[in-house]
């Protein structure tokens, strides 16, 4: 067990390694932060100064180690934009993500779980089918689409919610229900499939005929076999949590991480992009180990080897 | 005595495998074949019997070269077996068949079963298309498959007339050898009579020589000229048909003919009763490998492996007590 | 002295061209002491029997005649009747062992909880009772194989988990559906043994469904042969062997390869089984049958009683007999 878990790390590691050198090199090549920053119209020698300052006027693989014998230091770097520690910047703005990824997640799991494990029970009846459609519907109407649509209804039209912003708890309802509604539409159809598969098991028809009364047959015999693979699939929804917020926080000019990505990104600001990158990357590696750390709590096949009989 | 058509000399395959569970711990050894001697005669048929993990699939798949051994030799018509797929392996192919279980599996579903015998001939461009054709009804008539059948699809036809175009397929190209694994175990007994006496009939017209793999007792009886019994990787007795089974000599053997019911209720219970489960292929047993089941098993059995020897009568069996159901 | 009476049970499944009749008129009974074998090739009907009976088939089928278990209908029971029933008075086991026990529990409490339905044993009492069963049904070392998950013991130790889980309800009537197809003939050997003798000293009525005519030899004291959807022939496995009376069933034995026969062709049934859907007139079994007469493919012959016990539903079979 500590020899799994041990080689996930060290391809956790290398996966975050190669996301941060891909976007140090995409970041580098693709504009210059001092004319991004300083304005190209700022004065050649103070553009200079910024170079050296920044160490931008060194050789590439130069800027690339000595950013990663920072990293070895606990330093991740300065924003160039705010001259402040970057982490701090993107540490201000996390609370503010999650202040509306984790109620999304609860949106996804709490609608999504239910609705597909109660159209299975239910299946080809019109509550199934009727739940399907949205599920469909959910998922396949695009994030900033269904966000805008909101937008003109209940803020424009109706005037019931804000369009934008992050005073109140009221602020937080319309990017909630637009993160959660794709991922509760997928979970819905997922559980729907998966516990249709757990029902037709033969070991559903034994619990049934040793008259196991049939919700005890549902909730004891069929969910925790349906809760291995759909725990997959929750895990890597909270993998892409921070991914997520990217659209979602643009449209609702939410001051999330996901719109300091967009600015940072816009000036070239690479210490920040990392640093975000490294939460994003290290959010799926985290989420991950739990997967499989749940699978081997949820599935005794993973667990337990099989023991010499007799 | 007919000249040897396939010869497999002491071969044996391992297996790496994890243990289950053990998603990264240390890979250990399976040796699935261990030390087998097989000769198949032309135009005869060697029956290869035992039960699950006994090793008799992977046999079957080093006699195709599907698989190549981890030691030993092979040679199909004088010819050590190639594994590589060049043009002697092409020429040895034609010569070399295989059909298996699960027709279904062994057919495309989007060909008919017509197009489908007939690809052999199209792959190895033996003739012209209207000699294929002729070939085609020739083989169709002779596993009794009418020309409206061979347009239909393989899901559109039952189970046994699939097996039926799988075995045209197989024989389109007139091969020496067809390794048989499990070819009837899918089908239901009136069907499987059927599928049976066609192996047979198309045996004593072409001459073709089978290896047929099956657990069925009764089946491997019915088609075989010769039987091996496997136990454990290995080959614990082996000799001519009604010879084996006037007179089986190794007690897993003698245990396994008692195992098979008898559609007689005359003769109920007359069955010698293995104890427990066959051990795991990952845990063979010192000794001789069947002595933690044997009813026969002495000291001499938990300390020394039997080898495979002939008895006065040629008949090969690897025991020390052989023909005893109770310990010397 | 209980026993349980199907009476002209005919199950249709739902399909996309109209409902398909798969049982068409099943009559059978099964007492204390007695082993009813019941014997066909796939798709003959032979498991959705007593699945039907059990009312386990679902929703999409459609399920007529009568059940009845000392007189109480079962298919007019409500289902927390039923529930009482299946696993306690009447309890089931499956061919596959493998998948027929729940993966993430383990055996020990897949024991009890049929132990906590139809006894309401727990505790130290349960966990005493599921040792002993297992043990009873020749696991070793039961008390330490409580604790195993099915995949960590072999077919032959499923199979008999499974027997130890039928027993815990201490039932009259046992259902075994291929109970023993998946496993090695070696393993087949000890399971109907054990079978057997469970029978033998609980006086349980027992139901073996099987394809193996070598099995119900063994194992039964009646075998009801069945073909499309209806019995053929019903009789005491002597007689049924010795004086097999309905074409189909001389057709299964003379197409069965026998270890003791030299050199004798097989003789198998020509043609194939009719799907459901699409059974001819009369007879189901005429178009394949050697004996038919024109009157075989317009009426359908009846199981009729007779004195004998050796009932057919056929024809031809039926006059020779008479």
């Amino acid at each position: 067990m500590i020899r799994f878990f041990a080689s996930k790390l060290l391809r956790a590691f290398a996966t975050i390694l190669f996301v941060v050198t891909f976007a140090f090199l995409v970041l580098r090549v693709s504009g210059d932060p001092a004319l991004l920053i300083m304005g190209a119209e700022a004065p050649p020698d103070a553009i200079a100064a910024f170079r050296a300052a920044w160490g931008l006027d060194e050789p590439l693989w130069r800027q690339y180690l000595s950013y990663f014998a920072a990293i070895a230091n606990g330093d991740l770097g300065y924003s160039m934009r705010d001259r402040r520690p970057a982490l701090g910047l993107v540490l201000d703005r996390l609370p503010d993500t999650l202040r509306l990824m984790l109620p999304a997640l609860a949106v996804k799991i709490l609608i999504g779980v239910p609705a597909g494990i109660y159209a299975a029970l239910h299946r080809d009846t019109w509550i199934d089918r009727t739940t399907m459609a949205f599920s469909v519907l959910g998922y396949s109407v695009p994030n900033f689409v269904l966000g805008l649509m909101l937008v003109l209804l209940f803020a424009v039209n109706l005037r019931w919610l804000p369009s934008g912003g992050a005073e109140t708890w009221l602020h937080t309802i319309l990017p909630i229900v637009v993160l959660g509604t794709a991922g509760a539409g997928i979970l819905a159809r997922f559980t729907r499939s998966t516990m249709l598969e757990i029902l037709g098991q033969p070991y559903i028809r034994t619990a049934t005929a040793k008259g196991v009364p049939w919700f005890r047959v549902v909730s004891w015999h069929a969910l925790p076999n349906a809760a291995i693979p759909t725990v997959t699939v929750i895990g890597f929804m909270i993998g892409s949590l921070i991914a997520g917020a990217v659209v979602t926080e643009s449209v609702f000019s939410w001051p999330g991480i996901g719109r300091q990505l967009v600015v940072a990104v816009a000036n070239r600001d690479v210490a920040v992009v990392q640093v975000i990158l490294l939460f994003v990357a290290g959010s799926m590696v985290v989420s991950n180990l739990a997967v499989d750390f749940l699978y081997g709590w949820l599935d005794p096949r993973v667990r337990t080897t099989r023991g010499k009989e007799g | 005595m007919t000249a040897a058509l396939l010869e497999a000399r002491n071969i044996a395959r391992d297996f790496l495998v994890r243990r289950p569970g053990d998603l990264l711990g240390r890979k250990r050894v399976l040796r699935a074949v261990d030390g087998v001697d097989i000769v198949v005669a032309r135009g005869r048929t060697l029956g290869i019997v035992g039960e699950s993990g006994c090793g008799k699939s992977t046999l079957g798949r080093l006699l195709l070269g599907m698989l190549p051994p981890t030691s030993g030799t092979l040679r199909f018509e004088g010819q050590p077996l190639h594994a590589r797929e060049d043009a002697a392996w092409r020429r040895q192919r034609r010569r070399l068949q295989m059909i298996f279980q699960d027709p279904l599996g062994a057919l495309d579903r989007r060909l008919t079963l017509g197009e489908q015998i007939r690809e052999p001939l199209d792959i190895h461009e033996t003739a012209d298309v209207q000699a294929r054709e002729r070939r085609l009804d020739e083989m169709l008539d002779a596993v009794g498959l009418s020309r409206t059948m061979a347009a239909r699809y393989p899901h559109q036809v039952s189970g046994g007339q699939r097996q039926r175009a799988v075995i045209a397929r197989a024989l389109i190209l007139d091969p020496a050898l067809v390794v048989c694994d499990e070819p009837v175990s899918a089908l239901d007994v009136s069907i499987q009579a059927q599928v049976v006496n066609l192996l047979r009939e198309l045996q004593a017209r072409i001459g073709v020589a089978y290896v047929f793999i099956s657990h069925d007792l009764k089946v491997v009886h019915h088609v075989s000229h010769e039987i091996a019994v496997m136990y454990l990787g290995r080959v614990v007795e082996q000799g001519a048909r009604d010879r084996l089974f006037a007179r089986p000599e190794h007690p897993y053997t003698r245990a396994l003919m008692s195992a098979v019911p008898r559609p007689d209720p005359q003769q109920r219970s007359r069955r010698i009763l293995l104890s427990g489960d066959p051990p795991s292929p990952l845990d063979i047993p010192p000794g001789c490998r069947f002595h933690t089941r044997c009813p026969a098993a002495s000291d001499l059995c938990r300390r020394s492996e039997p080898a495979l020897a002939p008895l006065a009568d040629g008949h090969r069996v690897a025991c020390h007590h052989p023909g005893r159901d109770t310990p010397p | 002295m209980s026993r349980l009476d199907i009476v002209d049970l005919r199950v249709a499944f739902d399909a996309p061209g109209g409902p398909v009749e798969v049982l068409r008129g099943i009559d059978l009974s099964v007492t204390a002491g007695r082993t009813l074998g019941v014997v066909g090739e796939s798709g003959c009907g032979k498991s959705v029997t007593m699945l039907a009976a059990m009312r386990l088939l679902g929703r999409r089928a459609h399920v007529t005649g009568r059940v009845r278990l000392d007189g109480l209908d079962m298919l007019a029971l409500p289902e927390t009747e039923m529930e009482r029933i299946r696993g306690g008075r009447i309890a089931m086991i499956f061919q596959d062992p493998m998948s027929s026990l729940n993966p993430v529990h383990r055996i020990g409490t897949q024991l009890r909880e049929t132990l906590a339905l139809h006894r309401d044993l727990s505790g130290g009492a349960a966990a005493a009772e599921a040792v002993r069963l297992l043990d009873r049904v020749g696991i070793p070392a039961a008390r330490s194989r409580m604790s195993d998950y099915p995949h960590q013991l072999s077919g032959g130790m499923n199979q008999r988990a499974m027997i130890a889980m039928a027993l815990a309800g201490e039932p009259e009537i046992l259902i075994a559906d291929e109970p023993t197809t998946a496993l090695d003939v070696t393993i087949q050997a000890q399971i109907l043994d054990l079978l057997r003798d469970l029978q033998a000293e609980r006086r349980m009525a027992m139901v073996l469904i099987t394809h193996d005519l070598g099995v119900i030899a063994e194992t039964a004291d009646d075998v009801a042969v069945m073909y499309c959807g209806r019995v053929v022939e019903h009789a005491p496995v002597e007689r049924l062997f010795a004086s097999p009376r309905h074409p189909y069933t001389r057709g299964l034995l003379a197409s069965l390869p026998r270890m003791d026969a030299r050199e004798t062709s097989l003789r198998p049934i020509p043609g194939s089984v009719p799907p459901a859907g699409a059974l001819p007139m009369g007879c189901a079994f005429a178009p394949r049958c050697g004996a038919a007469e024109p009157g075989c493919h317009a009426i359908m012959p009846l199981l009729a009683p007779r004195a004998d016990r050796h009932e057919v539903a056929c024809h031809v079979g039926a006059r020779a007999a008479a």
